[in-house]
């Protein structure tokens, strides 16, 4: 493995590019919009480095680092990407700046603040990705709070501050659970390191007790799961996403929502597969009332933006059925649903944000016949939603194929409940659709209203590009996913352990007396 | 459809979402809340009452050590 600096780079440069935006005088907002936009274009465009350097075939972590930090306790700064992280980098570093670009006009007060703000949240969100070690992990975890609870806390709509805290707390909560977690993983293999502590969980060097591993699973569990959100930990996200401003929706659904269904994918079901084997059936029935839950609720909003909200909740329902179908093709779909959700999500809040932008309103009952005076803006909306529903050709159908097809090889009935959500996703989003872009222009406000502009085209037309692109030319994302996919399952081996319970388990079956 | 539109409005949404789930969590943050705010009333600026806790805690700690010591 060649030294690689790349990943310090890619997480850092956002952090350093904030200097660059202090130096510039508050009330010139022109050049803070534009040199923050510069900083994550150029993000953007190292982090393509990321897939040409890339080896699909190998399982082992890429462009690693690994520098000794802090002696006692062992913590060490060990960046690296597989296949799992690789895509989750390079969402993160396309959202942020089309993010930029969708609340380019719409953010007035305290511009530097706000773009200093996205730019410190970048680098939260690409170190929780590229961190092979769990206290460094947390400490981007955490660290990425902070900016989004300003983003939503000042730049928000009417019920900013109570939906900022809300959000704070109810992942505050999961962390605190996570961090304890780590700390006994320390106690019992003596690293914080997340490859080390896999290889000897793997070759047996460490071995869990049922019990212990129950709880860490539990620990690590519910952190992912308030922050995926899962059915019934999901109420923070309607009010986050619904009071940030645009760019603070793009980024939380696109990203943080993922931050969850990764972290199962890379700590719960690696390290704690028996654990991850017995919590399954429940957390896949908690996976399909989310789906069919979160649409229903979808469907019944009066408020698009909750509507979109809502939606999130269905989508990622899936992602976690995905990942606990234990079936390498699910895990793919998984993690293909993963990046549709941040890219379709992304665009239906920037498309929200569009319209809110001209009628400062969220309420359905608000439009009317939009596309009568919007039509560049109804056919992209029409486009990401079907792309959203999981129309074949665009990206959703990938990744809800997959999942589906996987799941449906181990447990036929989880994914024939599951298939109802795909019916109600395209109910809610077309019935969202038809009342408020077809019909006759119900207000006569709405009747002057302009249509998209040259930056906003642009913001569309990458989005639209993209959905497409993922769709038909899918294979050139699975390809680089599919041995790490696989690989978990690798990791999910216990030679002794396993064999040790197993053949008590069959000794019991045998001799009822046993003990 | 409309009955399907009636309980996912006044069941799921309204009874479950917002008041089950949502009730529950807003009642913890009021019930932390309002406790603190009892706590509050201990610091009344009094300096005979912090006196009286000061002996309180003074009589309450030497017969724990008592306690233990035996």
């Amino acid at each position: 493995m060649q030294p690689s600096y790349l990943l310090t780079v890619l997480t850092f440069l956002p952090l350093a590019g904030t200097a660059a935006l202090l130096m510039l005088r508050a009330d010139d907002h022109v050049w803070i919009r534009r040199t923050a936009l510069a900083i994550t274009l150029v993000e953007f465009g190292l982090s393509l480095l990321l897939i040409r350097g890339f080896l699909p075939d190998s399982v082992q972590f890429q462009f690693g680092e690994f520098h000794n930090w802090i002696p006692s306790p062992p913590i060490h700064y060990h960046l690296g990407v597989d296949g799992i992280s690789l895509f989750l980098v390079l969402l993160t570093t396309f959202l942020t700046p089309v993010a930029m670009l969708a609340s380019w006009k719409s953010i007035e007060q305290r511009v530097r603040g706000f773009f200093v703000s996205l730019l410190v949240l970048e680098t939260g969100m690409i170190g929780v990705f590229v961190s092979l070690d769990l206290f460094l992990f947390f400490l981007f975890w955490e660290a990425m709070l902070i900016p989004m609870y300003f983003l939503i806390g000042i730049w928000g709509h009417e019920r900013r501050i109570y939906a900022a805290i809300k959000f704070i707390l109810y992942t505050m909560l999961g962390s605190i659970l996570m961090l304890v977690a780590m700390i006994w993983l320390y106690e019992l293999s003596g690293s914080f390191d997340l490859p080390q502590i896999q290889s000897m969980l793997v070759s047996g060097q460490v071995v869990l007790s049922l019990r212990t591993e129950l709880l860490l699973f539990a620990a690590f569990f519910l952190a992912f799961a308030i922050k995926v959100p899962l059915f019934p930990l999901h109420t923070w996200l309607p009010d986050a996403h619904t009071e940030a401003p645009t760019a603070g929706s793009v980024i939380l659904a696109g990203v943080l929502l993922k931050m969850g269904t990764y972290g199962m994918l890379r700590f719960c079901l690696p390290l704690f597969p028996e654990a991850a084997h017995r919590f399954a059936p429940y957390i896949a029935v908690l996976a399909i009332i989310s789906i069919i839950y979160g649409a229903l609720v979808a469907m019944v909003q009066t408020d698009l933006k909750r509507l979109v909200a809502y939606s999130s909740v269905s989508h990622l329902g899936f992602v976690v059925l995905g990942l606990f179908a234990f079936d390498p093709t699910a895990v793919q779909g998984a993690l293909y649903q993963m990046l549709n959700h941040g890219v379709s999500t992304g665009a239906l809040f920037v498309l929200v944000g569009m319209l809110y932008d001209r009628r400062h309103t969220h309420l359905i009952r608000d439009f009317g016949g939009l596309a009568t005076p919007l039509p560049v803006i109804a056919a992209f909306f029409l486009f990401v939603s079907l792309a959203s529903a999981g129309l074949p050709m665009l990206n959703g159908f990938v990744g809800e194929f997959l999942i589906l097809a996987g799941t449906f090889t181990r447990h036929v009935n989880w994914a024939s409940s599951a298939a109802i959500g795909i019916i109600l996703s395209a109910v809610y989003l077309l019935w969202a659709y038809q009342r408020v872009f077809f019909g006759d222009v119900t207000q006569e406000k709405n009747r002057a209203l302009l249509d998209a502009d040259r930056r906003e085209r642009l913001v569309l037309a990458a989005f639209a590009a993209l959905i497409l692109w993922m769709g038909i030319g899918s294979v050139g994302f699975t390809r680089r996913t599919e041995a790490s996919a696989r690989n978990v399952f690798e990791l999910m081996q216990r030679p002794q352990a396993y064999n040790a319970r197993a053949a008590l388990a069959s000794a019991r079956r045998a001799i009822p007396d046993v003990r | 459809m409309r009955p399907l539109v009636w309980v996912s409005t006044n069941f799921l949404w309204r009874a479950v979402d917002e008041e089950s789930i949502d009730g529950l969590v807003n009642g913890v943050a009021r019930e932390a809340g309002e406790f603190g705010d009892r706590l509050r009333h201990l610091n009344s600026g009094n300096t005979r009452t912090y006196a009286a806790w000061v002996i309180l805690g003074a009589v309450v700690l030497t017969t724990l050590l008592v306690w233990a010591v035996r």
